[in-house]
Formats: structure tokens, sequence, C-alpha cells
């Protein structure tokens, strides 16, 4: 009898950690389908108190945030660690980032999947991915500007400061597929990833889109004569 | 700092993937474009397919049927025709693919092997030095042994089934099949594209192939690493030396060099049909490299053909030299193989036994001689000929039968590839070596 109480009170001599609130979070929502009731009813049925859970996230949805962002962050960590990493092209840096994202969340799947089903407007970013938009804004644009220096990606006036919007809206397509996809270790979604990269560097490397560009102010200057 | 690092990067690189990539997209408008036309309009087509050849035969080939199109592939012996027509074709959506990046590259390694190429091998070449049929491959190093190492591309196990569901139409009106001829022909060619994608199944029969055949003369062939391959990766030695196409282009093979290397094919072949009974059914000249000391390396397993006894006794009764003289038993085993159906017409059997006579007579020659030399012209031309012929014969056209079995398509594939390298490498052969019938 001794030994069982002593072991049911060892919980709640540790302190709560972040980690365990979230993986509460996580699993009830898993389990139950939806958010708890309240941030209260969430932290009885856990056996920690209210200011606890507040003394990391001010709502669930800071909560959902700060898995995203998670995300984002150990991608970014395992991948700047990486060894051949620095020595990668800009194309080859945005190819590295998708594929760790992707094996990433093959590992927390069910909860991703669930929260992006859960996000019904496309046009507006849901709460739980902002920081994670910030973190792959801050992240694109430098790859892109080391782009810009190597020659890969290539300036366009006006244009060019926009290209990060470009690839956050490739991101979310690039998530809306691996949602959907079926296929043996999520295959598809890598040869999505790697066709729609090699696209996207098509658009914005020098090319076409320069001669029409250069060509449609050629015309336009002229029809002002 | 990060921004000077990769100012020194590699513009070199760049524009090496831009180059790579774009290839790859021409190579992709230029199929679209020919079958486009194709379907449009056939004169444009033969005269493109054709730069080197004044004979039609392609247009020929499109109004043939069922077997007749797999007897038409064994006649027509310029390698620019049929295989890569139809093959293409059928691999259209897999063939054009741009080559892997490298984080794909690294990405289908780990998820693979569970590691990483530099964790395995001491060096890893980023950029592939060849394009397998539906792979690449990647030189890398062990304890200063070279190595290959091929990698799927990530999808296309997937891909095979779907892809041949979307060229149906097209095949149905290019090659005027009907829906039973077209499903039991690519049920075959699915099979085997299905294969081709499983490395596993390939290394295994890697392995047991090449040291069954290891005591044919002048052949070589690399070792496997089963501890360094998986369902995408297969890992093999490095053979040094040059693909026997790039050499056939160069045109620098010596007499004596052909020679050895056409008895080698011819060595390599028959012994897997007569003794092993199942054989490396894809004689592509990008499949073999010549060694620098003249032997021949085989690198490519991903296509076998296993033949069934049954089959087997038949389809080699023909090559007998007493089946064409015997008149019932040639009957008998043009029934077999379905040449002739019980129900034809007399007229139409008459018809079809000449047709087939003639052509088995011809295809069969270099085994009713113990020497046959394949530099010889005027026999590649009597075959081109003839199966021009075959190709404006309006009765083939117009036979709502297949004619012809599905086992034979792969083996007379091979024949069809092997009689042409040999050709080219202007080989005079012993043809009764391996060859085990009367």
């Amino acid at each position: 009898m001794e030994k069982t109480k002593k072991s049911k009170t060892k919980p709640k001599v540790q302190a709560i950690t972040s980690e365990k609130i979230v993986a509460d979070y996580r699993d009830y929502v898993l389990t139950e389908g939806k958010q708890p009731a309240s941030v209260y009813k969430f932290c009885k049925d856990h056996g920690f108190k209210e200011d606890e859970f507040y003394q990391y996230f001010g709502s669930f949805e800071a909560l959902e945030k700060s898995i995203w962002k998670g995300y984002i962050d150990q991608t970014r960590n395992r991948m700047e660690n990486d060894q051949d990493y620095q020595g990668f092209t800009s194309r080859e840096k945005i190819l590295t980032f998708y594929f760790s994202l992707a094996e990433l969340l093959k590992s927390d799947r069910s909860f991703a999947v669930h929260q992006l089903k859960s996000w019904k407007n496309p046009s507006a970013v849901p709460v739980f991915l902002k920081g994670f938009k910030e973190s792959f804004k801050d992240w694109i644009n430098s790859v892109l500007n080391e782009g810009k220096v190597s020659g890969e990606v290539a300036k366009r006036p006006y244009l060019d400061d926009r290209y990060d919007r470009l690839f956050w809206m490739h991101f979310m397509f690039i998530l809306q597929f691996w949602v959907h996809d079926e296929s043996p270790g999520f295959e598809k979604t890598d040869a999505a990833i790697e066709k729609s990269v090699n696209l996207a560097f098509d658009l914005i490397g020098k090319g076409v889109l320069d001669s029409a560009l250069d060509f449609g102010k050629f015309l336009y200057q002229n029809s002002k004569n | 700092m990060k921004v000077k690092e990769q100012q020194s990067i590699p513009v070199g690189k760049v524009q090496r993937a831009t180059k790579f990539i774009s290839t790859g997209a021409k190579i992709g408008t230029n199929y679209l474009k020919h079958y486009s036309k194709k379907l449009v309009n056939s004169e444009l087509t033969k005269d493109q397919l054709h730069l080197d050849n004044a004979t039609d035969i392609y247009n020929s080939l499109s109004q043939l049927k069922g077997s007749a199109l797999k007897v038409a592939q064994m006649l027509s012996m310029d390698k620019n025709l049929l295989p890569t027509a139809y093959q293409d074709q059928f691999a259209m959506a897999q063939y054009s693919a741009p080559p892997l990046s490298y984080p794909l590259v690294v990405r289908t390694f780990e998820k693979s092997m569970g590691k990483k190429p530099q964790e395995i091998f001491d060096t890893f070449l980023h950029e592939a030095s060849n394009a397998a049929s539906i792979g690449q491959v990647h030189q890398a190093t062990l304890k200063a042994k070279k190595l290959a190492v091929k990698i799927q591309y990530p999808g296309v196990a997937d891909s095979v089934k779907s892809d041949l569901a979307m060229v149906k139409p097209i095949a149905l009106r290019m090659f005027k099949l009907n829906a039973a001829e077209y499903d039991e022909f690519i049920g075959e060619v699915q099979s085997k594209l299905l294969e081709e994608a499983d490395y596993k199944l390939e290394l295994k029969r890697s392995i047991d192939l090449s040291k069954q055949c290891s005591h044919i003369p002048n052949l070589v062939f690399p070792t496997y690493y089963p501890q360094f391959s998986g369902d995408r990766i297969l890992t093999m030695d490095w053979i040094e030396g040059k693909p026997l196409g790039e050499r056939i282009k160069l045109n620098d093979i010596d007499a004596k060099e052909g020679q050895v290397l056409g008895q080698a094919l011819w060595d390599f072949y028959h012994y897997q049909i007569h003794t092993l009974h199942s054989l490396h059914a894809d004689p592509h000249p990008g499949n073999f490299i010549i060694t620098p000391e003249g032997k021949l390396g085989v690198i490519d397993f991903g296509c076998v053909k296993v033949i069934p006894k049954d089959f087997y006794k038949t389809y080699f009764e023909l090559l007998d030299k007493d089946t064409l003289r015997d008149s019932k038993k040639l009957d008998k085993v043009f029934h077999e193989l379905r040449f002739i159906y019980k129900d034809d017409t007399a007229e139409d059997k008459k018809f079809f036994k000449e047709v087939f006579t003639h052509l088995v007579e011809l295809l069969g020659r270099p085994f009713r001689t113990p020497r046959f030399d394949f530099s010889e012209k005027s026999y590649f031309e009597s075959l081109y000929k003839f199966g021009e012929e075959i190709g404006n014969m309006k009765a083939f056209r117009e036979s709502k039968k297949a004619r012809g079995v599905k086992d034979a398509l792969y083996i007379n594939r091979t024949y069809y590839g092997l009689y042409n390298l040999l050709h080219q490498l202007n080989a005079e052969v012993d043809t009764t070596s391996y060859v085990d019938f009367k």
C-alpha cells in the first residue's frame, strides 16, 4: 500500500515541464479529436495547477503555436549542423529543408494532419502556424539572399522582395500535398517537393521571365511615345 | 559570413543543375512532339525517326497488330526503331525525368539504409555519373575501392501501373491493337517494369546470374554488396571502362576486339537461355562496359525473363533444322505459338504459314551454320526488307487475332538486341557454343 502511494505522489513532486504539458495536450487532442473544454478542466484532469500551465503558455493556441515553431527550429538546427549543408546551393538548401521537415513531421503525423485538416480557410494563416511562418520567412530570406549573391536567384526590382511570400504559398502547397499523400513512406511528397522546387527555381532564376519583363517594359515605354 | 561562403559556391554547379533540367525538359518535349505528330501525321514521324535510313518501316509498323508487331520488332533491325519508339512510349513519364537533386539522393538513401551516404562510404560524388533506367548511379569509394551506387527515383514503383494505364488509349490507337491483345501484351510489360523497380529482387538475381555465368570467358561481373543495398539502393563494384554504346559510336573497336566481345555476348546469352532458362532480357548497349583489358562487363540485371519450360521447348523447336522441313511438325509448332489458329480460314492458314516459315528461316539462319558472320550486310538487308513486306501485307493488318504468345515478347526483344549488337561489333561467331539443341 505504502509503495503505491509513494509512486502516485511522485509526479506531483516533480516540477511540471512544458514538455509534459505539450505531451498531455497532444494526447488529449488526438484521443478526443478536439481541444479540451477549458484550461481549467485540462489542468484538473492532468493533475497540475492552472498557474503552472500559464507559466509556459497563455492559451491552447499559444501552445499549438509553440509545437509548430518547434518543428521548424528543430529542422533548421538539424540541417545547419550538417557538414554538407554550408556548401549547398540555395536550391539544395531549400530541398534539404523540406525533406528534413517532412522526415520530422512523419514522427508526429497524426497531430500535424489533425491540425492541418482543421484549417478550413486557405487564404488566412491559421494561428498555430504564425510563429512557424515568421521563422520560415527569416530562413527563406537568408537563403534567397545567398542565392542573389551567387547569381542563382535573379534580382528583380519590386518582385524579388516578395519571393518569400511565393515560397510560403509553395510551402502551403507541399503541406497540403503531404496531408493527402497515401503512398508508402510518403514517396510522392518527395517527388512533389523535388519537382516543385525545381520549377520555383527555374522561375526565380534568370530566364524567360526576365526576357518577358524586359520586352514588356520596352513595349510599354514605346506605346507611350 | 554565410553569404560570403555562398559567393564562392559553385556557379558551375548551378549551371550544371540548370543544364540538367533543361536537357530533361528538352527530351520530354521531343517525345511529346514526336508522338503527337505521329498521331496526326505519320509522314513526319517517318522522316524524323529515320534520319539515317531511307526505308520506311515505322509507318508500316504502326499499322501492324499484336504479334505481327512483336515479330516486326525482331525484324526491324534498325537500332533506333521500335525498341526506343515503343519502350519510351510506355515509360515516357519515367524516363524523361530530370536527375535527382543531391538532397533527394541523400533523402532516398537515408530512407532505404537508415544512414546518410557519407556515413557509410568514404566518399560519395554529389553528381550522378550515369542515368540508369529508373534511377541514377553515383560513384562512391570505401577503403580505396571504387563502388557504383544505384539510386531509384522515388515513386517509380508506384507509378508503373498508372503510367501504363495512361498510355493505353495512345497505344491502342498508335498500334491499332484491340483491347484484349493490349491487355495480354501490357501485362507482360507491366510485370517486367514492376520487377525492374524491385531492387531487392534485382540484387538477388544479379548475384545468382553473375555467379552462374562467371565461368564464361571474357566476361566481367561486378561484386554486389547486400549490406549496402536496400529496396531503393543497389551497390556494386565500379567497373572501369567505357559503355559498349559509346565505343560503338566512337567506332574504335578493332576487328579482333569485336570478335572477342561478340563471342562473349553470344556465349553469355545462350548459356542463360539453354542452361539457366532465365536471362538478362535487356541487351541494351548501355548495359555493357568494355573494360581496358577488352573484356565485357555486364552491369544491369533489372530485366530478367524466366523462360517457362513448355514455351522453351516449342520456341526453340523452330530453330531445329528438321522442323522447317517437316510440314506436320511445323504446323504443330505454329499452332502452339499461335502464329496460326485452328479456326483460321484455309486461305489464312496457308498465308500465315508461308510468311512465318520464311521469317523463321531468316531469323534462324545463324543457327544453321557452325559459324555465322553478323557483319554481313546482305543478311540484315534481307531481314529488313522482309519486315517491310510484312508491314505492307493487308492480311496482317486486318487480322483480328493476336499472332504470337506473350512469353515470346522479351525473348524476341533479346534476340533483336543481340543480333544488332553483334552486327555493330562486326563479329563472326561460333554459333554452336552453349547452344543445346540438335
